[in-house]
Formats: C-alpha cells, sequence, structure tokens
C-alpha cells in the first residue's frame, strides 16, 4: 500500500525538532530547480552549488523564525515558494554584481556524444544554448526571472505568480514578452559574427 | 484559430489537439513551435554541474550546522553575560542607593537666662542664711 509523501510542512516541522532525515529529504526534493534557477545566473557549477546552498540555509532560517507559529497551526509551510524567491533573489544579484555569463563551455556539455552526427547534434544544441543564455541575459530583471521560474525551474503559471507575488496573468504576459524578446535577441546574435551582440 | 491565438497558446505550453491540429496544417506555425522549443530549452547540466550537485545536501548540511553552533551562545558568553548584568546592576543600585540628607545646624548662644544673683547687702555683723525646706523621704514628713 502506497504511503503518501509528507508534505514540506511536515518535513519543515520534523526538521526544526532535530529530525535530520527530514532535512534530506526536502534538500533532495527542490535542489533540481533551485539549482537550475541560479545556474542562469552563476559563472561556474561552484558559485551555483554555493548559490543552492545559501538559498536552502535562508529558507530553512525562514523556517526557523516562524518556528512557533509553525507548531501552533498545522497550516501548509509554503518552503517551495521561499526557497525559489530566495534563489531568484541571490541569482538577480549575483547578475547584478556583474560576475556573471562567460558561457558553459561547450565540451562540458557535449560529453555524452560519441559519434560524429550525434556530436554535430549536441555542439549545434550547445550553440543554441549559448545564444539563448546569452539573450537570456539580456531580458528585462521580472521578465528573467518569470522565465527562469517557468523554464529551469519547471514551475506552472500559477506556481511562477506565487514565488514573484504577482497574478498569474501578470506572469503569463512576462513570459509572453519575455518569449518574443528572446526570440528577436537570438536572431540578432545569429546573425551577428561570433554571436556578439552590441 | 489564427497563427496569433496558436502563439500564444504555443507559449503557454498549450499542447491540446487544436492546437496539434492547427500546426499539422501550418508550416509558419510548425517553424515557431520548434524554434519555441529551442529558446525555452532548460540549460543542460554538465558533468560538473551534476557532481556540484551530488554534494549539495551533504554540504549544506554541514553549513547549517555551523550556521547553528555560531548562533548558539556558549558557556563563556552565558558566563560573560552574567558578569556584564551584574556590573551593570550594581551600578544601578550605587547610583540609585538613599543618600542621608546632611543638615547643617546653627548653633546660637542663648543669653544668659538668669540673672546673677545679686550678693546681699549685709552689715558687717550681720550673717546671710538660705533657708530652704527641708526635703523629707516619703513616709518621714513631720
Amino acid at each position: 500500500m502506497p504511503t503518501e509523501a509528507p508534505s514540506d510542512g511536515d518535513l519543515c516541522r520534523a526538521f526544526l525538532a532535530g529530525d535530520r532525515q527530514a532535512f534530506g529529504v526536502l534538500v533532495g526534493r527542490y535542489q533540481l530547480p533551485v539549482f537550475a534557477v541560479v545556474r542562469r545566473f552563476a559563472s561556474t557549477p561552484e558559485e551555483a552549488k554555493d548559490l543552492t546552498q545559501r538559498a536552502f540555509l535562508q529558507a530553512f532560517e525562514a523556517a526557523q523564525r516562524t518556528l512557533p507559529k509553525l507548531i501552533a497551526t498545522a497550516g501548509e509551510v509554503p518552503f517551495k515558494a521561499w526557497v525559489l524567491r530566495i534563489a531568484v533573489n541571490l541569482g538577480k544579484n549575483q547578475a547584478r554584481d556583474g560576475a556573471r555569463w562567460p558561457l558553459a563551455p561547450v565540451e562540458t556539455i557535449d560529453e555524452t556524444a560519441s559519434s560524429r552526427p550525434q556530436a554535430l547534434e549536441a555542439l549545434e544544441k550547445a550553440e543554441a544554448e549559448a545564444l539563448t543564455r546569452k539573450a537570456v541575459e539580456r531580458l528585462p530583471p521580472r521578465q528573467r526571472e518569470v522565465f527562469s521560474l517557468r523554464i529551469d525551474a519547471g514551475l506552472p503559471f500559477a506556481e511562477v505568480a506565487e514565488v514573484l507575488g504577482i497574478s498569474e496573468g501578470n506572469a503569463k504576459s512576462h513570459f509572453h514578452y519575455a518569449v518574443k524578446r528572446l526570440r528577436d535577441e537570438v536572431r540578432a546574435l545569429s546573425a551577428t559574427p561570433g554571436g556578439e551582440g552590441p | 484559430m489564427t497563427c496569433d491565438d496558436i502563439e500564444g497558446r504555443l507559449i503557454e505550453g498549450d499542447s491540446s489537439a487544436e492546437v496539434n491540429e492547427h500546426l499539422a496544417g501550418c508550416a509558419a506555425c510548425r517553424a515557431f513551435a520548434d524554434e519555441l522549443g529551442v529558446l525555452t530549452a532548460p540549460v543542460s547540466l554538465s558533468a560538473a554541474d551534476r557532481a556540484a550537485l551530488a554534494s549539495l545536501e551533504a554540504d549544506t548540511w554541514k553549513a547549517w550546522q555551523q550556521r547553528q553552533a555560531r548562533a548558539r551562545p556558549s558557556w563563556f558568553g552565558y558566563a560573560a553575560a552574567a558578569a556584564c548584568g551584574a556590573l551593570v546592576a550594581s551600578a544601578g543600585f550605587w547610583t540609585a542607593r538613599p543618600v542621608r540628607e546632611v543638615v547643617v545646624e546653627r548653633v546660637v548662644e542663648a543669653p544668659a537666662l538668669v540673672a546673677e544673683a545679686e550678693e546681699p547687702n549685709l552689715g558687717p555683723d550681720e550673717v546671710f542664711f538660705e533657708v530652704t525646706w527641708p526635703d523629707f523621704p516619703e513616709g518621714e514628713t513631720p
């Protein structure tokens, strides 16, 4: 008989009561979307890991601060929204601090390709991805946040809206503008030798 | 449904039969869907990314424990805080202690209340006797 997975709230309460395993489950549950979100803003995997770690630590501290309320009420804990919101902010700060956007070397992306056609396909994919990453950098901050949460974290629009504290319609609207702008940017970058825009 | 409508629905991730039907008959929208697939592809994680993720949970746990240890005051901290508290309290008591009021009394020399008795004016053969009523002990009154 399948047992239901514990909710984020249950795991938070258990962790704050000293359950090490609950910590592991929570981190394991959200590490991939959080890492994917900050990866767009970080220049190296280590930097992305550091940002991911900070996002989790800040989210757990937020949970600890609201501990009495958490214990008193059986209400749902928006841990996912917290940690992703923090990740977006950390990523934004990282980008603002200007350390970002040398692209990941193609050879590290192309590790699984063995045969020549596969290698070419992977190379094209990597190039397209590099162009897109460069174009995402040029998006206005809100559009970039929405795009990253939707694409990298894989959130539905309702959750993107919850994380950013905006309406679902607003999130959709930002995403529409982001995609259209990206399309224009990528076309412009593709037309420029070396993919470097103005 | 127009191509603009389809674009909007594709952007929102709609893959309904209606959208697919339109795509089957519209090369422009198919091209847009392909382009969209490239634009909205998640960032590929490299082997180095996966390696960083593999140790993330254990490292985050270590960092959490370190933060908690820093946030928790040590016994030395408690002792220092208690000593500071005692010092502040004693300083407070010292400044708030009751102070005895100093009263300066002015001593005024009173004028002589009793004038010196005048010597009786007696002749050479006169004797002055001061006659007083004797004090008898109680019960021996004459």
